[in-house]
């Protein structure tokens, strides 16, 4: 017995070592020769390619590197690792690799750094492919004019700035005005309308206590089997930051490319090209406005182009983009808002003065635009956004009147009494977006002057009665009102409906 | 004087000088005299590392091999059939810690087959 058990031994110890056998041939091999803040400088492996991966042999082990500087003399390359244990003289072999990530349905629920391994304390993530980290974006001809649409549940976005599957809407503003904010509420709304669009959160640089409720806050509401988390904190090294959108597209482009839809949210592009700064600074490269460096606009536009709607023939899937970019005091002309605000295909502009007037979210009219997304809006919505719109900017042109009162004639005073009302309806509590149905039956009531009569403080008590009364009494109108293929017109019979439970709901609240 | 000189364009000019056969001594002089006057004696080490470069890229290869015991003629030619260049000089390195076997490190390349980093590499792959 212990002489098969001694065989057995020897035989898998033959077996390691022959896999250990680099083969026969001289492996091209750098040194180290300076280090320090992020970046190795390499002597030698002048055979390396950009970004490609390198191993640096350090005395506790391999620390992986990637070349960002090839230059006459010596390599410029960052580390993904700790620079504690690299020290000059330490021998780096080329991988033979660019970088790439773990991709897949596996990934679905977890929470993983920019690497592909898990934070989140589960076990470690096998996935049958991979992808690459930087990959080019799409032709011309794999892709499709964006059709359909991505609901975020918050009646301003879908009825004003409504976004379709393939788009990329940059939710720009200061900070605390409610940018993540919108980004969860869209992502819970996948979960909710169970649109099987598969939510991808990248956190650049957010603090860990952020992403810990965050992750909380999806899982309460269920949405985090259908989300991948990719975190990365303000302790991380500014490598890591710079390569977390990147490695969170790669695992988007798998849906995207396997005909599913997807959406990623960039949290936020700021942290990520101050991470991108920092590198390039310390690579020696020039700085230029802001100090940052020439090809900071690269950086954003091959990212952002990579969220795309396919074509038919290459399975009509989508990967939807939000990415966020925070302002310091509403300066929306600064470097990197312009140039993100120009990649973008419109943007949703957050005001703080909103916010603490209670508008909440505090989402701009005037400065916020959706490019593509019109195409996009789902019949329904679109029927009564129209009105929304112009009732809205018509209020926008009297409120600077709204303080003359009594003086005013009774159409001005009309029209500054519905945008009121329409302002009141647009607030929306987080974690509650809302349905199809919902945001139609809403602005319906408003917008026609069904809820004239009831003031403007009992306005979100009036909608809320209204919706709970439908889904109630008229569950299977408001079941095909939802497919949102449906238009809501006054003298048509769900117009006719939505009227006449206005009007009695109304009833309850006036005075 | 002109512009600072790349540790690439110094290394070029030493190998293409010392294949040409002028004498090794008179070309490091001057390139010494260079070092010190441009105040880059601190580059040296890496600068030695660019000439053994650019000399490998003209087929004459600097070679260190390190060895748990000297090595026999037979084991000589054999390493310098292994690093398949023109002109393959040894610079032999006996050091007993690495148990057996040869490792052999020319300027850009390097081959490790000695005990010590089998083992290196078990411990590693935790077999």
């Amino acid at each position: 017995m212990a002489d098969i058990a001694v065989t057995e031994v020897s035989k898998g110890l033959r077996d390691a070592i022959a896999r250990l056998e680099s083969g026969e041939n001289m492996e091209s091999t750098g040194v180290v020769t300076r280090v320090g803040d992020g970046v190795a400088w390499i002597h030698g492996l002048r055979g390396a390619g950009y970004a490609e991966v390198l191993e640096i042999q350090t005395k506790k082990g391999v620390i992986e590197a990637f070349a960002l500087n090839l230059m006459e003399d010596e390599i410029g390359a960052v580390l993904l690792g700790d620079d504690k244990n690299v020290v000059a003289g330490d021998a780096v072999k080329l991988k033979g690799v660019v970088l790439d990530v773990p991709v897949g349905p596996e990934l679905l629920g977890r929470v993983v750094n920019p690497l592909g391994q898990p934070l989140d304390g589960g076990p470690a993530i096998k996935t049958k492919e991979t992808g690459l980290v930087e990959r080019a974006a799409i032709g011309v001809m794999g892709r499709k004019g964006v059709h359909e649409p991505l609901m975020t549940g918050i009646v301003s976005i879908d009825a004003m700035f409504p976004i379709g599957r393939g788009q990329r809407e940059l939710i720009i503003g200061d900070r605390q005005t409610g940018k993540t904010a919108i980004a969860l509420d869209t992502m819970i709304n996948q979960g909710r309308q169970k649109t099987g669009v598969v939510n991808i959160y990248v956190a650049i640089g957010q603090k860990l206590s952020k992403v810990a409720r965050l992750v909380e806050r999806l899982k309460q509401e269920g949405v985090m089997d259908q989300t991948i988390v990719v975190a990365t904190g303000p302790s991380d090294p500014a490598s890591l930051l710079y390569l977390a959108p990147y490695a969170g597209t790669a695992m988007g482009e798998w849906f995207r490319d396997n005909g599913k839809h997807a959406l990623i949210i960039y949290d936020d592009l700021t942290k990520h090209a101050v991470a991108y700064r920092q590198m390039s600074l310390l690579l020696r490269r020039p700085p230029g406005r802001e100090a940052f460096p020439g090809d900071v606009f690269y950086l954003h536009s091959r990212l952002l182009e990579r969220s795309a709607k396919l074509s038919d023939d290459l399975g009509n899937g989508s990967l939807t983009a939000l990415p966020i970019i925070e302002t310091q005091a509403g300066d929306i002309s600064a470097y990197i808002p312009t140039n993100v605000i120009s990649i973008t295909d419109g943007q949703i502009f957050m005001e703080t003065d909103l916010f603490y007037q209670g508008i909440r979210p505090a989402i701009s009219a005037g400065l916020s635009v959706s490019r593509v997304g019109g195409a996009a809006q789902t019949k329904t919505v679109k029927s009564v956004a129209g009105g929304l719109k112009l009732g809205l900017s018509q209020f926008r042109e009297l409120a600077a009147f709204a303080q003359f009162g009594s003086d005013l004639d009774e159409a001005t005073k009309k029209q500054i009494e519905r945008g009121q009302r329409l302002t009141e309806l647009l607030k929306q509590a987080q974690y509650s977006p809302l349905s199809i149905w919902e945001q139609t039956a809403s602005i319906f009531a408003v917008n026609e002057g069904h809820f004239d009569n009831v003031s403007r403080e009992k306005i979100k008590d009036a909608q809320a009665a209204l919706l709970a009364r439908l889904a109630k009494e008229h569950g299977k109108e408001m079941d095909a009102l939802n497919t949102g293929d449906e238009k809501v017109e006054t003298d048509s019979a769900i117009g006719k409906l939505l009227a006449k439970v206005a009007e009695a709901t109304a009833k309850g609240f006036e005075g | 004087m002109h512009g600072k000189l790349s540790r690439r364009k110094l290394a070029q000019y030493v190998a293409e000088r010392v294949r040409e056969g002028q004498v090794p001594e008179s070309v490091i002089q001057e390139v010494a005299a260079y070092l010190v006057e441009t105040r880059r004696l601190r580059e040296m080490p890496l600068v030695v590392r660019s000439i053994e470069d650019a000399l490998a890229e003209r087929g004459v290869v600097v070679a260190t091999v390190t060895s748990a015991r000297p090595l026999t003629t037979t084991l000589r030619d054999a390493v310098k059939a292994q690093a398949g260049d023109e002109e393959v000089y040894l610079r032999e390195v006996v050091d007993p810690s690495v148990i057996g076997g040869v490792r052999v490190q020319t300027p850009d390349a390097s081959y490790d087959g000695t005990v010590q980093h089998k083992l290196q590499a078990l411990r590693a792959a935790k077999v």
